[in-house]
């Protein structure tokens, strides 16, 4: 991905990013259903919280060009710890009280 | 003149390591409170989550199926993390192409006078020499700054530890 910045360009720099695949992004909009955005952009809506917040699948560019965005809070990278997961299941079917 | 090695030595590398580790240091606390601000987010994002649905197949055949009270719990509870990012690497490489030119410029001037009087003659040749030697220098250089971000594993007190105590009712079947 290029970025073309207007303090790059003033000084004839290049800046680029590499990515390295996709992840999960937590992804908050001021007012509005994100969701279309980020549909626009490539991404994939994993998971609705509310009318304004999402769990996506994208890629760091489309999480960066989505940032950009008016109307686009926050989008903050996340990941599944799938061993807390696991415990929290095992606590709550268990009725126990490990630890999580 | 100035050497190619001369030239080289002029390239302010010290300032240029210094400003590069002062960028990174300052792109690693704003990664790292993007980090910590979704952290607070993940906690203060709260979901109802049914653990378990019991389907029930009647004797007549027909199915039906009760969903467990649904439990309230934050993102960050249900193993939700931000995710960290680290700098692992940061190189710079400067590239420098130096052309020098040397011309020589040499100038005569020459100029005589003679002079014829009663009985008396004279004569002058002048002769002026002058070199000029010029030097001609061009410098093209870039530079180029690589970093190399890696995720890394969350702070591992960055939530407390919470403990459940569930005080439901055993299910009697």
């Amino acid at each position: 991905m290029k970025s073309d910045s207007a303090f790059a360009n003033r000084f004839g720099a290049k800046v680029s990013l590499a990515g390295s695949g996709e992840g999960l992004f937590l992804v908050i909009a001021r007012l509005s259903d994100p969701a279309p955005r980020v549909r626009a952009l490539g991404g994939q809506v994993v998971m609705r919280l509310n009318g304004t917040k999402l769990m996506a699948r994208m890629g760091l560019n489309q999480a960066l060009t989505l940032l950009k965005e008016p109307g686009i809070d926050k989008v903050g990278g996340v990941h599944l710890d799938v061993e807390r997961y696991h415990k929290f299941l095992a606590a709550q079917r268990g009725g126990g009280a490990p630890s999580v | 003149m100035a050497s190619v090695g001369h030239e080289l030595l002029n390239v302010p590398l010290p300032e240029m390591v210094m400003k590069l580790g002062l960028g990174v240091a300052e792109a690693q606390r704003a990664l790292d409170e993007n980090s910590v601000e979704t952290a607070k987010l993940l906690a203060d994002t709260t979901v109802p989550l049914v653990l378990s649905i019991t389907q029930t197949i009647a004797a007549d055949g027909t199915v039906s199926y009760t969903s467990q009270d649904p439990v309230t719990v934050s993102l960050l509870q249900i193993g939700l993390m931000p995710t960290f990012y680290q700098f692992a690497e940061a190189t710079i490489e400067v590239t420098m192409d130096i052309k020098t030119t040397t011309s020589r410029e040499t100038n005569v001037n020459v100029s005589a006078k003679a002079k014829v009087g009663f009985a008396m003659w004279s004569a002058s040749v002048n002769t002026d020499v002058s070199h000029n030697r010029k030097f001609g220098k061009e410098v093209h250089g870039t530079s180029r700054l690589v970093t190399r971000m890696v995720p890394v594993p969350p702070p591992a007190r960055i939530e407390p530890v919470m403990n459940t105590v569930d005080n439901r009712p055993v299910p009697t079947n």
